[in-house]
């Protein structure tokens, strides 16, 4: 028999989802993304590196800080140019604000409605008017928080190669320390919801990739730890990404996906509060404690539930920024000026190769170019998370059908659709 | 009462390829955006909905994003068929967006330099939506401004065409006191581009790159020969080419009127 699902709403681009079943046995579960190939990292090549971040952060209208930091943190590698402490506290904060708003709109209005078989979002938001109220607040809080580091929330702009190009009022910053906990207190609202729901139950063990430190929760950067089923831990550097994982070409999609070691990997909230719990700031821990799971947690509908506890910490982590941001500020030039890249060249005089990870919403984000000499691109690789998990969705959903297979049609397509709305999958990302 | 549903005016939005940052910009307005969906019956919204999507007609489409594959191009004119007002949503539908960088770049090459062993990608010239189907009213930038939008759609809403002011960007950065990057030395396409958005990219000092289009009247002769003073061709064209601005900027100069109108916000 084959199961088709198509045009899968309530996430970012588009997909159909096909598999056949034989004889009880699933043969395949394909997701087709049906998004055309922008071809952004072939667009770039022979562009200017100050364009890379501006057009990278196109990729994807919902997480754009994100592209757009990695970007600039792979360029400055490859000029091996140091940001000062005071531009990666910004960077850092719009990254809290970007983790916050979309964790929150993926939770609460893509993927929680799923859980009460609720299929328009209007209708859910019309039966939970305190939660919708809540959802909206804490996002605006966040989006907030980005235009005014970046000056705009969707696709921001004062960051660039170097620094920023204009830094936040000290006014606006203590405003958002003022609104903290309305934003928390709503934060707690979404956070209660999601703890009530019931979710399905499915287990398939993985690996877990996310980035690692010892001392942070990390997002900005670290090294990537990689867990396997067989409970053994190893970290590599960011800058070895590419070396152990293998992105693959398939002919019934435009998206590529990635293999490590020829195995489908998890990234994402759940990866990241699986691999870096213990390095939560208070409140999301004591969220995580009441949880009571048994580490690895390897049930994908769980990812909202981590998601929900991440809101929680990277508001604190947005807090803590705040309040360190806030004492003092520099009125410091970016550094672009200062090195006068603007003039079109590698600072370095010669060709360069610089890359970066960061932790986006959906998972590990990795960007990496070659710069010539004069400062343009020869060479660009971008691995989003949603090509990082495609696979292990695909296997998680070979696993899954068999349980749900006898059911009638429309509930079981709900069932799928719940499934593949619970990893947050951006097929916008998936196909740049 | 039983009529009060009949009458709300049918409401779609439908995304081509693209980012789907103008419809986060949407959701961004939050309460004050749901507020509007309870005033219009949404018929299709993928972003929010997953159920069957109805037959029948629409009042109101958007459209965000390029048309790349063929099912794109088979939705635009779906679309276009059943709607009795179609507006492009964005700079990618309206001016091409990022991606018409390709059109300057030999295809096969730009595919190669992506995919290594995959079969047929569909790289098309990436042009206006305009060029395919009848467009009734623009909303122009990558991304859309928020309060601009909804203002639209409110005039939509009761049946009035809307007027966008034929301003440049100028006038509201030089409102807000912000610094004249054209002066102090940057390619800034500000004099000949649609004000509207606040002029938010120079508030952080980054020059406009025209991607909210040309006004009408605006004057890029002047410009362009402002500009040629100090930067080379190939500079300028660079920049006009990041947001799709390349080609209207210069069958603008080149006076070609024929076909459709060059200045792509003239209808709003």
């Amino acid at each position: 028999m084959k199961i088709s699902v198509n045009h899968i709403g309530k996430m970012e681009g588009h997909t159909d989802f096909v598999a056949e079943i034989m004889k009880g046995d699933v043969k395949s579960a394909k997701m087709m993304t049906t998004e055309g190939a922008r071809l952004i990292e072939g667009i770039l090549v022979g562009r200017n590196f100050y364009e890379a971040p501006i057009i990278t952060s196109r990729i994807c209208g919902i997480c754009p800080v994100v592209h757009k930091v990695s970007s600039i943190k792979a360029i400055e590698n490859a000029f091996e140019i140091k940001p000062s402490e005071q531009t990666v506290r910004l960077r850092k904060l719009m990254m809290c604000g970007q983790m916050i708003h979309s964790h929150a709109l993926h939770l609460f209005f893509l993927s929680l409605p799923d859980f009460f078989d609720i299929t328009n979002d209007l209708t859910f938001i019309g039966e939970h008017k305190k939660e919708t109220k809540a959802a909206i607040a804490v996002r605006e809080w966040a989006l907030k928080v980005i235009e005014v580091v970046g000056g705009r929330a969707v696709h921001p702009i004062a960051c660039e190669v170097g620094g920023f190009k204009v830094l936040p009022q000290r006014s606006e910053l203590l405003s958002l320390i003022e609104q903290y906990p309305e934003a928390l207190k709503n934060a707690f609202v979404l956070v209660n919801m999601v703890l009530q729901i019931k979710l399905p139950k499915f287990s398939r063990s993985t690996t877990f990739i996310s980035l690692t430190d010892d001392h942070v929760y990390a997002y900005y950067g670290g090294d990537i730890k990689i867990h396997t089923p067989d409970g053994k831990e190893r970290v590599i550097e960011a800058k070895k990404f590419t070396k152990n994982i293998q992105e693959i070409e398939e002919p019934y999609r435009a998206a590529k996906s990635a293999k490590l070691d020829g195995k489908s990997f998890m990234v994402g909230a759940l990866a990241r509060i699986n691999l870096n719990h213990s390095k939560l700031h208070p409140l999301a821990k004591g969220i995580y404690k009441k949880l009571g799971w048994k580490i690895p947690e390897y049930n994908t509908f769980k990812n909202i539930v981590a998601q929900a506890v991440e809101v929680v910490h990277f508001l604190e982590e947005a807090k803590k920024l705040l309040d360190e941001l806030s004492l003092e500020m520099h009125e410091e030039k970016s550094l672009i000026k200062k090195l006068e890249l603007i003039a079109e060249a590698n600072p370095l005089g010669h060709g360069s190769f610089g890359c970066d990870a960061v932790e986006a919403p959906r998972g590990t984000l990795y960007h990496s170019y070659k710069i010539d000499k004069n400062g343009m691109l020869t060479d660009c690789q971008i691995i989003t998370p949603t090509v990082a998990y495609l696979k292990n969705m695909e296997s998680d959903l070979m696993q899954y059908l068999p349980n749900i297979k006898s059911l009638p049609e429309k509930e079981r397509t709900m069932k799928i659709r719940a499934l593949i709305r619970a990893y947050d999958p951006c097929i916008a990302c998936a196909t740049h | 009462m039983k009529s009060l549903k009949t009458i709300k005016p049918r409401f779609a939005i439908v995304s081509l390829t693209s980012c789907e940052g103008c419809q986060f910009v949407l959701l961004d307005q939050g309460q004050k955006f749901l507020d509007f969906l309870k005033s219009v019956e949404v018929d299709e919204f993928r972003l929010l909905e997953d159920d069957p999507e109805p037959k029948g007609d629409y009042d109101i489409c958007l459209i965000e994003g390029n048309p790349i594959t063929n099912e794109n191009f088979k939705l635009l004119r779906e679309m276009r068929k059943r709607s009795k007002i179609l507006v492009v949503l964005g700079n990618c539908a309206a001016l091409g967006g990022v991606w018409e960088i390709k059109n300057y770049q030999l295809k096969k090459k730009t595919i190669k330099l992506v995919y290594k062993d995959r079969g047929h990608i569909e790289n098309p010239d990436i042009r206006e939506v305009d060029n395919f189907v009848k467009v009734d009213y623009t909303i122009p930038g990558c991304p859309i401004t928020g309060s601009e939008t909804m203002e639209i759609l409110y005039q939509l809403l009761a049946g009035k065409a809307p007027v966008l002011p034929q301003e440049p960007v100028c006038n509201e950065c030089q409102n807000n006191g912000y610094d004249c990057l054209l002066q102090r030395g940057e390619i800034c396409l500000g004099p000949i581009t649609l004000g509207g958005c606040k002029a938010v990219c120079l508030k952080s000092k980054q020059a406009c790159w025209g991607c909210r289009g040309l006004f009408e009247g605006a004057q890029v002769k002047n410009l362009m020969n402002y500009l040629l003073r100090n930067f080379t061709r190939d500079q300028i064209n660079r920049v006009m080419e990041v947001f799709g601005a390349r080609d209207t900027i210069t069958q603008y100069m080149e006076g070609d009127k024929k076909g459709k109108p060059a200045i792509r916000n003239k209808s709003l």
